[in-house]
Parts: C-alpha cells; structure tokens; sequence
C-alpha cells in the first residue's frame, strides 16, 4: 500500500554525532611479540594509536615499533623478522 | 491510765521514805496535775495563764518528790494522746476524698489539681495550728520544769532542756503521722507539686519571653484565681513587677507548704514529692522542646530552662526554707555549665552547692531525656540529614554526657531492620541512607566503632541487590547523587564532596598519636570518658578524617574492580551520547577516582576520555581538510547535507566495555558522509582507518509541518527509521525493516517512540504479523501546535549501547571454567583453596578474577553437576 | 597488586624516557641491556599472561600447559601423541621455564615424563631448532607445544640425541612396542 498523497513535510538532519572506532590498517591483530592487540598498546606505553605506533617491515609483518626494536636489538647482529625470518 | 499506775510502781522505793502527809501530797498534786494536763491538752481552756499557774505548782511539787520523769512522760503522753485521737485523724481526713486516685486521675485531673492545692493550705494550716499549740503547751511544760530547776539538780542548761523536748515532739509527732499516713498522700503531694511547678513554668515563660502579652496573661492567671489567696490580697501597683509578684507570692505559697511538711515530720517524702515532679515536668518540656524538630538545636534552649524554672524555683524555696546552706558538702563537683554565665540568679551572688547538685542531677536527666528522645527518632534524623544535623550535634552532647552508646546502636539497628532494610526500599534509598548515617554517625562517633557495627546490617542487605554496583557508581559520579528527591541536591557529585571533605581535613594538621589514643578510648568503653566541652570543632573535623565514607562504601561491594568496571561501563555510555566533546566534569571525576582508586585501574578509563579529547581534535582536522577539498572540487553534489553536520567520537575500541555493534542503514547522504569521513581520515592518519559503529550516536533533527516545527534529539536507528518517511509516508514493518536493514522486532520497538511523538501512526496490515506505520501529516491534538519540542529519547534499556556487566560476568564464568580445566589437566588434582589462588595469581586481566572462595566453590559444585570435573576427598578432578 | 600495578606504572615511564635517551641501538646490544629487570619482568609478565589467556580460551586438543602455583616463569606442559603416530595414545608432561628477556629469548623446555624418541635424550632434553637458533619472538608456548607434538610424529633422526631411538624409527610396529615398553605415565 502506498500513500502518494504530497506533504510539505521536511526533515531535515541538523546533527549527526556518529560514533566509530579507528584501528590500524593491518591483517593480523595482534603484536607477534609482545601479544597485545595492535589497537591496544605494548607494554611500554600507555596510550594507543599515536603514542605507540606500528612500523611494518619489508615482509608487510607488522609490529609495534617498540617491540620489534626490541627484538632488532636482542639479535644483533643480524635481525629476522620474526615472522617469516626475513631480514 | 495503766501506764501511770506502772510508772508508781516502778517508784515504791522513793514512796517507802514518805511520810503519810507527803503521800497525800504526792496524790493530790498528781490527780490535779493530771486533769489540768487534760484540760490544757485538749485546749478546751480558755483562760491558759489561770491554769498555768497551777499547773506550775503542781509540777514542782511533784518535781520536789523526784518524779519529774513520771511528769514529763505522762504530759507527752497527753500530747501523743491527743495527736492520734483528734488531730492526725482530722489532718487525714481531709484527703479521704482522695484515696482512690488512680481511678480520679484520667477524668478531670485540672479540677483535682486546683482542690487539692486548696485542700492541702487549708489541712496544713490547721494542723500547723495544732502543732503550734501543743508547742505552747510543751512550752508551759518546760518552763514550770525550769523553775524547780535550782532545787533538784537538773543537769544541762535551760535552752537544752527546751531543745530536748521539742525533738521530743517531733518525734512524737512525725511518728504519729506517719504511722497513720493514708496511702494516697505522697501522690497528692506529688499533684499538688506538680499544678504549682507547671503554674511556676508558665509565669515563667512569660518573664522569659519578656512581652506585654505575657503580662496580660499573668493578670489574667491572677484574675481567674487559680493562684493561692491565703497569702494575699496583695495590692498590685501599675503592672510594674507584676510576675515577680506572682512568682514571689507562688514560691512563698509552696515554701509554706514545704516548711509545714517538714516541720510535720514529711522531709524526704516532701524532697521526694517536689523532686518527681520537677522531673516530670523537665521531662514534658524536654518533649515540647525537642518534638519532632530535628533542625535546631534545642540542648541549650533546655539548659537555660533549668535555670529559669526549677532551678530558679529551687532555689527560691531553700532560700525561703533558709536551708540552702544545709547542701553544702566538701566535694568540689564542677558542673559541665560552669563556663556558661549563670546570671540566672537574680539577687543571688553565687549558687549554692545545693543548688549545683540539684543543677547536675536535672542536666543529667535532661541529657538522658533528650538523647532517648533523639535515639528513637535517629532513623528520621538521618533521612532528614544534613538539615537534622542539630539534632545529631545535641544528641552527640547527650551521648558523651551519659556515656550510652550501647543503646544508640541497638536501637538504631532494629529500627533500620524494620524500616529499611526491606523490599519495598529502593536500593538508592537505602544507599542515601547508609550515606547518611555514616556522615551523621561520624559525628556522635568520631573512631567509627560504633558506626561499624550500625553499617553491617546494610552492608549485608545491600549485596544481596542485584543493582547496589550501579546505584553506588551514579551516587558516586552523578551530580544530582542519582536520587532526585534524596537530601544532598547540591548538584556535586558524592565523590567531590569527600574530596572536599579530604581536603579540608588535609589543611587542619594533625597528630596521629592522639587519634590512637582516642580510638583505643572508644573500643574500651570502660574507660571512656566525655571530650572536654571545651574542644573546639576543628578538632571536631579532625577526628572526622578516620571514618573513609569512600572506603565504607566500597566495603559493601568488598572489591574496587568491581565498582571500577561498572563505572567504566557507565562512562562509556555516557561518553558515547555526548555531542560536544565537553568532559570537564568527567576529567575531574576521573581525576577523583585515580586519588582513591589508584591510576591503574582508571587507566582505561583515561585512555576512553582521551579518546574524546583526540576526537575533537581530530575531527576539526578532518572537517577542515574535507571542506577545502569540496570547495575545490565538486560542488554540485545533489544531497544538500555538508560536513558540518557531522561529528564524529572516534574510540579506541580495545579500551572500552564490549560496544553493541548492530547494523543498521542509515540514510544514504549520511552513510555518503561517513565514508568520506573515514576517507579523509585514513589519508590523514594512514595507517589507521575507521569502522563506523552505525547504530551509536545521536542525531539532532528537525521536521517542518506545515504549521510547526518540531526538532527531536535521536538515535541513529530512530533517526533512519524517520528518513524513510520523507519519499514514501506508509510502509509495512516488513519493508521498512528491510530497508533500514534491521530485524522487524527491533524496528517494532524502535518505532514506538514516534507512534508515542504522533508522528507515525500505526494500523494493522493485510496479514496480522504485519503492521503498516503512516506519517501523520497534522497533529490531531492541537495542544502542542507552533512549539520547538526539544526531545530527548529516555534511556531505556533496550538502547543500552554498552554491553551490560552482568553480560561480562557470564563471559567472565567461561574464562574461569577454561582456566580451572588448563590448571587440572596439567596438575591432575587440586584442592579447592590452591585453586583458588592459581586463579587469583594468573587470572588478572580482562576477566580479573575477584570471587571470593565461596563463590568459587558454588561455580565449581556446578562444573562437578555438569560431569566436568569430579570431587574426591577435597580434590577437583578432570572427568575423564 | 596495587603495589605491584604502581611499579608498573613507575616502570613504564622509566622505561620511555630510557627509549628516547638510550643511544643507538647498535651500542646497547653486546651486553644484554643494562635495564633494571623489572622493566623486563613487567612486559614478560603482561606477555605471559596474554599467553596463557590465549592458550587457555583457543581449545586446542592434545596440548595443554599452565603456570606453576606462584610463578608464571615456570610452566607445566601436558601434549598427547597425535593420532596414527606411534605416540597415540601417550600423554607427556613437560616444564617450560621462561628467561627474564622472554620473548626475545626462548623458553627452555624439558620433557618430565620420559620419552623413548630421537631427540629426546634420556633427562629430557629436546633438539629443536625454533627451541635455540631458530627461535622467534612470535613463537608462543602454544606454537611450542604444537612444534613439540608433531615432531613426535617426525623426528629428525639425521641428528639424534637418542641414536637407539633413532635406529629404530625405521620399524614402526617394533617402535612401537618399545614406546609402550617404556612409558610411565606421571600419576
């Protein structure tokens, strides 16, 4: 059943406060090292997102930039990703 | 006469050295002695000195043959004669109108008061008379002793023997009383005090108050003639003094009759009489002042009524009685109103140490009145808190004075039991009220043993409610304190208000030694002793400081996580409604609850309200770029909606409770926004990007009748519901749901709030499942035409947009029951209390596990019944 | 725990400001870091317990490991021999003690009940690369576990810790019957 008779009603969206959540771009969720989300934060710091960011190595493995500075330096000299063991 | 004759016997020795005519003498002197004693006894002579000088003759010529004792017994022997015959049988005979007054005392007590005043002058009087005449007659007795002093030696000087006969009578007297005292006496001396004490306070209250329309009531009590008129016609000149007139003449009256029971032999009865009275009466004034009025303070109104009418009143009596020196003793008891001024005394210099016991006893018993009064009411007390804090000031004085805690708690705890620790109570009413009581019971109770002992019946209650966590959270952070109609409306949240309190207590400076000492001098209530009144109330806060009302209220949850988690719960959701970004006074609460929660455990909260400080940031920036971009660029979009009307709160969602995430389509050039939003933004902040939570948010928007305008602040859903409506003005729910891509039931519910706006209305479609909702083009109800309605859609629970706790706690038990089964398989068996602690020691993050040992072994008796695990001999078993 | 929690947060922030101050990495790397352990304990600890979280919510059958009563550095492990092995049927426990600079560094892991295999020698000892030079951060006590079972199942007799073992791995039904021989169950 359809009603074609013509209202001059107008609606009209003056706000729309929308809620949404970021997230890195990333395919795995969590941090391979130190096992928090990527969203979250690595044990070093305590605010997300920019404060604790994600570096992504050249094998696209992503990491907290603090964990996997950690990880470069207990391998010296040679550092894998520890992934994939990619350089 | 047997006595007599035994007394002649006892004395045959002295008779055998008598002549005959000696003995003649003796009898003669005898007989007639003891008739004019008759005669003079019974009072029937008129003509006293005529027969005194006989009876003089007689009593030293017996005198002059040694039997001055036979005398002088038989005389007082006549006296007693007479008393038990005549005189106390008439003085009693007044009252005999009296003996049942129980029975009298309901009817027309006020006209028994005024006769017995009457009768009670009149019986004292005349029988004061009597007294006065035996007294003359004892004195001719004396005094003819006196004259055949020098010839027998008679030991002692003159005003001795006087002294030592008068007692005598006294004696005779009292005892005659006594023995014959009607039973209904003491009341009707008890009535009698009491009608005059009552008169007294009323003429009183008139000097008190100090205004010419008491002075007409003073004339008016004295013109009806309800005061005594043996004392006098007095003259009253002009109206100058007239109270003190009256107050004078009533005094003397009762002094009177005070001075004529004690001289009657009626001391104690008569101190007893007057005391119980007084009593009585502190006690009804205590009643009237006090009442039900919990917002003054009345302890001082009462101290200075003790000095105005009974001490005043006591005072004037021992004075009139001259006997006020007869109180002093060596005891230098000092009286809690030393400091206060006593210039109640007029005309007096100093109170005398009658007066101060008499001062100490009523204070005490004021102190015990009251603090019973305020003890029975203390429930109403505190509801009425802070207002009734008077009440609690006065009844912490009461307490100290008498020492009577014990009673304060007992009494308070079956009141709560009774009134409300029931079903009927909401849990924010019972928990404004242990809020009070811990606040008002601080006060009386400054250690908080007693308070302890009050709050475990509520603390009990309270955790066997269901929403005791979330009522304590809104009480804690929610500036109205969550109860609208509740005391404490001052629009600060309870948690600044502790923290004010902190604060305040912070800046008093204090030593912590004389804390212990106080607190050991409370738990040992042996010891105890009253503060001196002379403490000043700084020192008052400072004791305050040692009752955690936070800690007290975290107690009846018994873990902070608990209460943590249900306010990040309720953070989230009221976080996710804000369209302003405005969080100062969530900040400040955070802030708050860091200081006593510690900043671990707020951390995510913090990180939630940093997630709203960036998204201001951040969606300024991306707005900003967004429109430079569309003015550049295209501008003949078809939709007429710009960023401008959109915000966004952008979460970092691994911090916040579990988000309920449901579809939902919302209105094309919106959901066209949105994604040029998250488009913008991924360029800007690469590599993140955004996954919008369609279904959360609010929306502000605005349907223009034709006649009327009306705006509606909305959530996504109901938002997207209404934009259906502006191309096609009726749908079936089917449709409408398909289209809006939610489940028809939810659209049901969501629909009703504009069926309830008169916006859509509703009708029954083809099918009977199916519902056809149509636009309402013009309000039938012309009542709201022509206005801005600004609504604002109630929070119901279906639009929770935060999981619940009780939802995590359901996740929480599969966490538990996977980390028990981990534990068992890789140690075989393990008692209860080790399982205990292994989920304690590794369970600690998202679920933390913070169940007591009961709780444990109920959630475990339930994986035995489930055939999970096994019990055996204390040892939790995987079921093979 | 609140203390604990405090240090925590005391920890961190040492340990932020040590990141932005500490020189190149290069220099830092010889001797292993000269941080305060705490700072290490913490993350390890946050690690560990992410760790077990995950062991214990994914479900997997046939592995199996928990902390020990007071001491998340210590772990008991429990693997099954997989099925058409000549393992099925066994269950072998094992320990997993955890280094401070966890993970980084890899967990030493020992099998407690005995195993008749061909690296497996007679106190334990396992030859597994990914357990010494092949070790990676992103290897977790599951993947350890699960490394574990299967090299039950394909033992790497070129280099053998237990060369009997290893000569016998050839005929399966004898080898077999000495793994029955030889296994004793723990209680």
């Amino acid at each position: 059943m359809r009603c074609f008779q013509e209202l001059k009603i107008l609606f009209v969206i003056y706000r729309w406060h929308a809620v949404v959540s970021w997230t890195w771009d990333a395919h795995d969720e969590t941090c391979g090292i130190c096992r928090m989300a990527f969203d979250g934060c690595c044990p070093y710091y305590k605010l997300p997102g920019d404060d604790c960011p994600l570096i992504w190595g050249a094998c696209n493995h992503a990491f907290h930039l603090h964990c996997i500075m950690k990880w470069v330096n207990s391998q010296i000299p040679q550092a894998h990703c520890p992934m994939c063991r990619r350089e | 006469m047997t006595a007599d004759a035994l007394s002649l016997v006892c004395n045959l020795g002295v008779l055998d050295s008598l002549s005959e005519a000696s003995i003649s003498e003796i009898l003669e002197s005898w007989n007639s002695f003891c008739l004019i004693t008759e005669t003079i006894v019974k009072g029937d002579d008129a003509d006293l000195s005529s027969s005194y000088s006989k009876f003089q003759s007689y009593v030293s010529s017996l005198c002059k043959y040694g039997l001055r004792s036979l005398v002088e017994e038989h005389f007082l022997i006549s006296l007693q004669d007479m008393l038990e015959k005549h005189v106390a049988p008439k003085f009693w005979k007044n009252f005999d109108a009296y003996s049942n007054v129980t029975d009298l005392e309901e009817n027309d007590k006020d006209m028994h008061e005024d006769e017995v005043e009457l009768l009670l002058c009149k019986a004292l009087e005349e029988i004061s008379l009597e007294k006065q005449y035996q007294e003359k007659y004892l004195l001719m007795l004396v005094k003819s002793l006196q004259l055949c002093q020098d010839s027998t030696s008679m030991e002692g000087h003159p005003s001795d023997v006087e002294k030592f006969f008068f007692s005598k009578y006294h004696l005779i007297i009292s005892s005659v009383l006594m023995t014959t005292l009607p039973r209904q006496f003491p009341e009707v001396l008890h009535w009698y005090f009491k009608g005059r004490l009552e008169e007294l306070s009323t003429i009183m209250a008139g000097n008190y108050e100090d205004s010419e329309s008491q002075d007409r009531i003073g004339m008016e009590l004295y013109g009806k003639g309800k005061h005594p008129t043996q004392f006098g016609n007095m003259d009253i000149d002009g109206s100058y003094d007239q109270k003190e007139i009256l107050e004078n003449k009533l005094v003397r009256n009762i002094g009177m009759v005070v001075h004529n029971l004690r001289s009657l032999g009626f001391t104690s009865m008569t101190e007893d009489a007057y005391a119980s009275a007084i009593f009585l009466l502190l006690k009804a004034k205590v009643f009237d002042l006090a009442g039900d009025d919990y917002r003054s303070s009345v302890l001082e109104s009462i101290k200075e009524w003790i000095q105005a009418v009974p001490l005043q009143f006591l005072h004037a009596l021992l004075d009139y009685l001259g006997d006020s020196i007869s109180y002093l003793s060596p005891s230098s008891m000092k009286s809690p109103l030393a400091s206060s001024p006593s210039s109640c005394y007029p005309g007096a210099s100093k109170p005398s140490e009658g007066i101060i016991r008499w001062q100490l006893r009523l204070e005490y018993f004021a102190y015990e009145t009251l603090q019973d009064l305020r003890i029975a009411k203390l429930f109403e007390i505190i509801v009425d808190y802070p207002d009734s804090a008077p009440a609690i000031e006065d009844l912490k004085q009461c307490l100290e004075y008498t020492g009577q805690h014990s009673k304060l708690v007992d009494s308070f705890i079956s009141a709560l039991q009774y009134r409300l620790l029931t079903a009927g109570a909401s849990t924010n009413d019972i928990l404004h009220q242990y809020v009070s009581t811990i606040k008002a019971l601080r006060t009386i109770d400054p250690a908080g043993v007693f308070l302890e002992a009050v709050g475990e019946p509520i603390r009990e209650y309270l955790r066997g409610r269901k929403d005791t966590i979330k009522c304590i959270v809104t009480m804690l952070t929610d500036g109205t304190g969550g109860n609208n109609n509740g005391p404490g409306n001052s629009g600060d949240s309870l948690l600044e208000e502790l923290n004010r309190d902190e604060e305040n207590q912070e800046t008093a400076g204090l030593d912590d030694d004389i804390n212990i000492d106080d607190k050991q001098a409370w738990i040992d209530v042996q010891r105890w002793e009253p503060d001196p009144v002379e403490a000043d109330p700084l020192k008052g806060s400072r004791y305050r400081r040692k009752v955690d009302v936070l800690g007290m209220i975290v107690g009846i949850i018994g873990s902070k996580d608990q209460l943590v988690n249900e306010y990040r719960v309720m953070l989230a959701e009221k976080l996710l409604n804000k369209t302003d970004y405005d969080i100062d006074t969530e900040i400040r609460t955070l802030e708050l609850l860091k200081i006593h929660f510690g900043e671990n455990s707020m951390q995510k909260c913090e990180i939630m309200l940093n997630d709203l400080i960036d998204s201001k940031r951040t969606n300024t920036n991306v707005k900003a770029t967004i429109n430079q971009l569309s003015q550049t660029g295209a501008e003949s979009q078809e939709h007429e909606v710009s960023f401008d009307i959109l915000d966004a709160t952008i979460i970092s969602s691994n911090f916040w409770p579990p988000i309920q995430d449901e579809v939902v389509n919302i209105p094309e050039p919106v959901d066209q926004l949105l994604s040029d939003y998250a488009k913008r933004y991924h360029e800007i902040k690469t590599p993140r990007k955004l996954l919008w939570k369609k279904n959360l948010g609010t929306v502000k928007l605005e349907l223009e009748f034709e006649d009327r305008t009306l705006q509606f602040t909305v959530t996504p859903v109901h938002a997207s519901i209404i934009m259906q409506f502006q191309d096609q003005t009726s749908w079936n729910s089917k449709n409408l749901a398909a289209a809006i891509g939610v489940p028809v039931d939810t659209l049901q519910r969501r629909i009703s709030f504009w069926i309830s706006k008169g916006i859509i209305a509703e009708s029954s479609g083809e099918d009977s499942n199916d519902h056809v909702y149509t636009l309402v083009d013009s309000m039938a109800d012309g009542g709201k035409t022509g206005i801005n309605n600004e609504e604002l859609v109630a929070d119901d629970d279906a639009e929770r947009s935060v999981a619940s706790v009780e939802d995590q706690l359901r996740k929480e038990m599969t966490v538990y029951e996977k980390f028990i089964v981990g534990m068992l398989k890789n140690f075989g068996s393990m008692a209860l209390d080790r399982i205990h602690n292994t989920l304690k020691m590794f369970c600690v993050s998202d679920p933390t596990y913070d169940k007591s040992l009961q709780q444990l072994q109920f959630f475990l008796s339930g994986l035995v019944a489930e055939e999970k695990l096994e019990l055996r001999d204390g040892m939790y078993f995987l079921k093979k | 725990m609140a203390t604990m929690n405090n240090q925590d947060s005391n920890n961190n922030n040492n340990n932020n400001n040590r990141q932005v101050t500490a020189g190149p990495p290069m220099n830092a790397s010889k001797q292993p870091l000269p941080t305060p352990k705490t700072v290490d304990t913490q993350s390890v600890l946050k690690r560990l317990q992410s760790e077990l979280m995950a062991l214990m919510m994914s479900g997997d059958s046939g592995i199996s490991a928990f902390p020990e009563e007071d001491n998340i550095f210590c772990w008991k492990g429990t693997i099954s021999g997989s099925k058409d092995t000549v393992f099925e049927g066994t269950e072998y426990k094992l320990s997993l003690s955890f280094p401070n600079d966890y993970p980084f560094k890899p967990p030493k892991v020992k099998f407690e009940t005995g195993c008749f295999h061909p690296n497996v020698d007679v106190f334990g000892n396992i030859c597994l690369d990914i357990l010494q030079d092949k070790w990676s951060s992103a290897y977790d006590v599951r993947t350890i576990l699960i490394s574990i079972q299967s090299l039950l199942g394909e033992p790497n007799t070129s280099s053998p810790l237990n060369t009997q073992a290893a000569a016998l791995w050839g005929n399966q039904e004898e080898y077999r019957k000495m793994v029955e021989k030889l296994y004793k169950p723990v209680a």
